[in-house]
């Protein structure tokens, strides 16, 4: 039992911990501070895109950010694809176009983490309330003794049998959070290797 | 040319090369994810090595008289020490619990370790590698500090929000001052007049006055189309002139410059993602950054206050360090 209790105790502190990290939202399972959105300024230091520009309106462009967005499109590969459309623009396209195309990865970029960041949350969510059973079985199997007989018994092995699946279940779940933890900063990674490559191009000759 | 003669410039070339790469200088950075130091040689900028460490490398420290290297490694409860002439890990010192960042006493003997886990800061006597003493801190310490007397130990706790002031030679705490949310590092003026603390959640730098233990401003920062949730102030470096401050903005992307007199930011500049700690090299003209999510080093020309390039190294690096 007391065995028992210290893991559900230390899952309870570890589902504290992480939400430590963003108390405005209980519900982020990741250590890192959830960042709903990510923002262009944040990558570019660059000039900023044409204003009222819609990256939808040129088909080129359109086809090549539709191509590299998806979450599953390896770093390099996308970078090869930027750099070979920036080279086929003449100077004055590229300070025209890739600021726009690197706003579009932005958007796009943010459409596929929110996806991910909803799905966490529902996971963070998911385990708060195991959480919160678990401990109230780690209540239950203490209130009654473990040599205790009868109806009483078989009521503490119900309660027993309960509580592993249950804990079972919180790691099943917190082994999957901390891989899916890891997309949205991969996201961000490769929004960043994207932005690094554009600006790399934008005085290329 | 006679071929002695030859001969002999060859030889004199050799021992200036010789002698040129024995003085150069390197970068250390500790990888998070990897595992591991990487070894970069200042000059060429090129990695020179990879050395594998214990678990989960972040906090770096020089020993004072350069000849080695410190490793917190958090996962295994234990500090390193990489001898610098070899790249090689030649012994563990005691740690207590997470060691995750630490201060060197300006003597070099000791090092003031906080251990996040069970809100102590372990003294450890380098010569011997053991714990020689805990002192009881606030919730979940952090930053640590030391004054450039040696007098005072200066410890953050990311819970309760503060700056502790501990006496050094007594190890008792003097006083406790609260600061922005999540403090994370601090850092003495070289005079030891203040100390900068930089909070992490709170996005904000607290310079204390060391005589009076009040905080008597505060450094925020805006950044045009950057969310204010991804500044988070982390790295603290103070220029060895006095004249400018550089705080590291975490999920921001930049490196904020200060101006050290008005205390106003003179400039955001735009270097890897998620940049962390920092260091300047002997000469104070360079300052490189540790950028976790990047996975690069950053160099920044602190003449020009310009970024010069980005130096790939490993996963999730943490801080950096320059020295021989």
């Amino acid at each position: 039992m007391f065995c028992r209790t210290l893991l559900a105790l230390s899952f309870l502190s570890l589902a504290a911990n992480a939400n430590a990290a963003a108390p405005a939202d209980p519900d982020w399972p990741c250590q890192q501070r959830l960042v709903p959105h990510l923002a262009f300024a944040t990558y570019w230091a660059g000039p900023a895109p044409p204003a009222g520009a819609d990256w939808h309106a040129d088909p080129h462009l359109a086809a090549l950010i539709e191509e590299i967005s998806p979450r599953g499109v390896a770093t390099e590969d996308g970078i090869a694809k930027l750099t070979a459309f920036a080279r086929g623009l003449s100077e004055a396209e590229r300070a025209q176009t890739l600021p726009l195309a690197f706003a579009a990865l932005v958007d796009q970029t943010n459409e596929e983490r929110d996806t991910v960041i909803s799905r966490l949350k529902a996971l963070g969510a998911r385990q708060r309330s195991l959480a919160k059973r678990i401990e109230s079985d780690e209540a239950a199997l203490q209130a009654t003794p473990a040599d205790a007989g009868g109806d009483a018994a078989a009521e503490r092995a119900g309660i027993a049998e309960r509580h592993d699946l249950l804990v079972r279940s919180y790691h099943d779940i917190g082994e999957t959070i901390r891989y899916a933890c890891q997309v949205p900063s991969d996201l961000d990674a490769r929004l960043g290797a994207y932005a690094r490559a554009l600006a790399g191009q934008l005085g290329a000759k | 040319m006679p071929s002695q003669l030859k001969r002999g410039l060859a030889a004199l070339c050799c021992l200036v090369f010789a002698a040129g790469a024995a003085r150069a200088d390197h970068l250390y950075v500790s990888n998070e994810k990897d595992n591991t130091v990487t070894v970069v040689d200042a000059a060429t900028l090129a990695i020179v090595k990879t050395v594998p460490v214990g678990a989960r490398p972040r906090g770096l420290l020089l020993a004072k008289d350069r000849k080695s290297l410190y490793v917190c490694t958090s996962d295994a409860d234990h500090i390193e020490e990489l001898d610098i002439a070899t790249l090689s890990v030649t012994r563990t010192l005691q740690s207590g619990p997470d060691p995750e960042t630490f201060a060197l006493s300006p003597d070099g003997k000791t090092l003031y370790v906080s251990n996040e886990d069970d809100n102590q800061v372990s003294i450890v006597d380098i010569a011997s590698g053991r714990i020689s003493d805990e002192i009881p801190t606030g919730v979940e310490p952090e930053g640590m500090v030391v004054s450039p007397d040696g007098k005072t130990i200066v410890n953050t706790s990311e819970t309760t929000s503060m700056a502790h002031f501990i006496d050094a030679a007594s190890h008792k705490m003097i006083a406790s001052v609260l600061v922005g949310s999540r403090p994370r590092f601090a850092a003495f003026t070289k005079d030891g007049g203040q100390v900068w603390v930089s909070s992490e959640v709170g996005g904000n730098v607290s310079i204390i006055d060391v005589a009076s233990h009040k905080v008597i401003h505060t450094i925020t920062f805006a950044i045009p189309g950057v969310p204010a949730e991804t500044i988070q102030a982390v790295g603290i470096n103070l220029s060895p002139d006095g004249k400018w401050g550089f705080v590291a903005l975490g999920p921001a992307n930049r490196v904020a410059v200060i101006d050290a007199a008005s205390f106003a930011v003179k400039k955001y500049l735009l270097v890897g993602q998620r940049v962390w700690h920092m260091d300047f090299s002997f000469d104070g003209k360079t300052l490189y950054t540790a950028n976790g999510v990047s996975n690069d080093m950053s160099v920044i020309d602190v003449g020009d206050l310009k970024v010069l390039k980005s130096v790939p190294v490993g996963h999730l690096p943490w801080g950096v360090v320059y020295g021989p």
